[in-house]
């Protein structure tokens, strides 16, 4: 069996769980037209270019999030991204605006950047925005260009019934903490795929808008699918800082040095081995050369055999 | 199953969840030469008849021994001999592992089914159950899980705790099986039981122990099917077994040797220019 007739059985036995036939059958009505495009399509995205190493659970998973919260996985409304091998959900700025809709708001993003006039000036109810857009700086729909220049997203949300307007500025610092760090776009291979890199502006506007929502008093009552796609994405965001933790492997030097001489004790009273101590940190951690290098001379204070 | 990171961290090395292989026939005390006079020269003999291919016979033996033995002595020294070759299963595990250095892995035979995924995410939900019941914080469990190798031995625990000077002081290893093998690791309550019930296991604990030094490991079974809650979830406290480790030691070192022998030979015969058609004739 080649390796994607192996991939299309994995996917194909998973969509036949009893436990996510049952759930789908719910969502779509157990109409089995809409049933069999749906699994087609998961298979399709399964095998596609930045996710055919997520495990089949994690994007059937993803699909049926979207059925939830009824955004299709496509138009810019909903995306599938990849966490360290296990796909999320992420909602995108149309998604976000017609969740909101559906919810009695109305929802705008403007991406500021650097070239642009902006400040803010008060606080509280009495905080005041001056924002003008510099059109002939601005190359928004250069994904490079727009990272590297955003200042922050302005984010206004107008209650339809009451036609009160809110406005908050979510600055970039905090979307970078989400979306620049996201494993997603690291490779430059993943980076052809994921939706962060590609659409930035609009990635920036999403991840605003859900900072603001989320924030914001919902009713449930009137707005479950909002406060359903405000919880899926949290555990997006939460994959997406995990992933980073797993990344940053490295041993810090201040603790290193307070320890050091812990490990030499211990070697020296012939509790372990230097190889041994370097085995174990080297497993869970990116030593430098110069730890690693340290570590090795511990090998100097092992006791001669036979004095252990 | 192992993710593609985690199986090249392995290639090569002896693993604990495979360890199993290098250990046929290790409880079997060492036959000792003095078992009667002569024996020595009784050895001697078998293994020169042996490699010019003659038959072992009691008549051929005295000829060769110039002295006298009856048949059940010569047996005896027989099975001395058949005890001193290496069991089969540690040349093929040691084969496999010099092939490790010189293949990378084929993604198509590492597949998973619905079954082994679900068994690994309950793994996880198992180490969580682990570290409520003992109060000890399991970290690297997971897809965090951790490779830690010394001297081409190597584990992989479903689980390392961790002391106060960052070094791991103790490890798990979860199993969610089927409800039979599940039944089955209920009747286990201690070190002994699991050496005797579940060999694999004991040996991928003691490895563990080998590798990062620990006095003790923790071994779980969890099935979260069970009817009754009492029946979902067992551990034991594994204690290490040094003498055990030692004879492990042994056959890892032999299992190494026979390893470099084997990628040398591959090496060797690829280096060798292919027979011309006159030579082949």
């Amino acid at each position: 069996m080649n390796q994607i007739s192996v991939r299309e059985t994995q996917v194909k036995d998973c969509l036949e769980l009893e436990a996510i036939s049952q759930q789908l059958s719910s969502l779509l009505d157990k109409n089995p037209r809409k049933m069999e495009a749906f699994k087609t399509r998961m298979l399709k995205i399964s095998l596609g270019f930045g996710l055919d190493k997520c495990t089949p659970e994690s994007i059937i998973n993803c699909g049926l999030q979207a059925l939830t919260l009824d955004l299709p996985l496509e138009h810019g409304q909903g995306y599938i991204v990849n966490y360290g091998g296990k796909a999320t959900f992420d909602a995108g700025y149309k998604g976000w605006q017609i969740l909101a809709k559906r919810a009695g708001f109305s929802v705008m993003a403007d991406v500021v950047y650097s070239c642009d006039e902006f400040s803010q000036d008060g606080f509280g109810f009495n905080s005041e925005m001056i924002f003008k857009q510099n059109l002939g700086l601005r190359k928004g729909a250069n994904d490079v260009w727009a990272k590297a220049n955003l200042t922050g997203v302005i984010v206004s949300v107008r209650e339809d019934e009451s036609d009160k307007t809110t406005t908050a500025f979510v600055p970039a610092d905090m979307i970078n903490k989400i979306v620049a760090t996201s494993p997603s776009q690291k490779t430059d291979n993943a980076k052809k795929f994921s939706p962060h890199s590609n659409w930035a502006e609009q990635m920036f506007k999403a991840k605003a808008i859900k900072q603001v929502l989320s924030k914001f008093p919902i009713d449930l009552a009137v707005a479950s699918q909002l406060a359903d796609a405000i919880g899926i994405i949290d555990a997006t965001e939460i994959a997406a800082q995990k992933q980073v933790a797993k990344d940053d492997r490295s041993y810090p030097d201040e603790r290193f040095e307070e320890v050091y001489p812990k490990w030499k004790a211990i070697v020296q009273e012939g509790k372990k081995d230097a190889i041994t101590i370097l085995s174990d940190l080297a497993a869970r951690f990116a030593l430098t050369k110069s730890q690693s290098n340290k570590l090795r001379e511990l090998k100097n204070f092992e006791p001669i055999e036979g004095e252990k | 199953m192992l993710d593609m990171d985690m199986l090249l961290a392995r290639a090569g090395n002896f693993t604990g969840s495979q360890n199993h292989r290098l250990m046929a026939g290790w409880s079997k005390p060492k036959p000792k030469l003095n078992i009667f006079e002569g024996a020595l020269n009784v050895y001697e003999a078998i293994k020169e008849l042996q490699a010019n291919g003659e038959k072992i016979l009691v008549g051929t033996i005295n000829a060769h021994t110039g002295l006298k033995f009856n048949g059940a002595q010569i047996k005896s020294v027989q099975d001395i001999i058949k005890a001193e070759k290496v069991p089969q299963g540690l040349i093929t595990y040691a084969e496999e592992k010099a092939l490790e250095e010189l293949f990378n892995v084929d993604p198509s035979l590492n597949f998973s089914t619905v079954h082994t995924r679900n068994g690994e995410e309950r793994e996880v939900e198992c180490m969580e159950i682990l570290s409520e019941k003992t109060g000890i914080d399991f970290i690297n469990t997971g897809e965090n899980q951790a490779h830690i190798h010394v001297n081409g031995v190597g584990c992989t625990p479903d689980g390392i705790a961790i002391d106060d000077i960052d070094m791991i002081y103790t490890g798990a290893e979860v199993k969610c099986k089927s409800p039979l093998e599940h039944a089955h690791s209920l009747f286990i309550n201690n070190t002994n039981d699991l050496k005797e019930q579940a060999f694999d296991h004991f040996v991928q604990c003691q490895t563990g122990m080998l590798v990062t030094g620990s006095d003790h490991w923790y071994f779980a079974n969890y099935n979260p099917y069970a009817k009754s809650e009492l029946l979902q979830f067992k551990y034991i406290v594994v204690q290490r077994d040094d003498a055990f480790i030692a004879i492990m030691q042994e056959r890892i070192n032999l299992a190494k040797e026979i390893k470099a022998e084997f990628l040398a030979k591959v090496l060797e015969n690829v280096a060798k220019p292919a027979p011309s058609q006159a030579e082949a004739a």
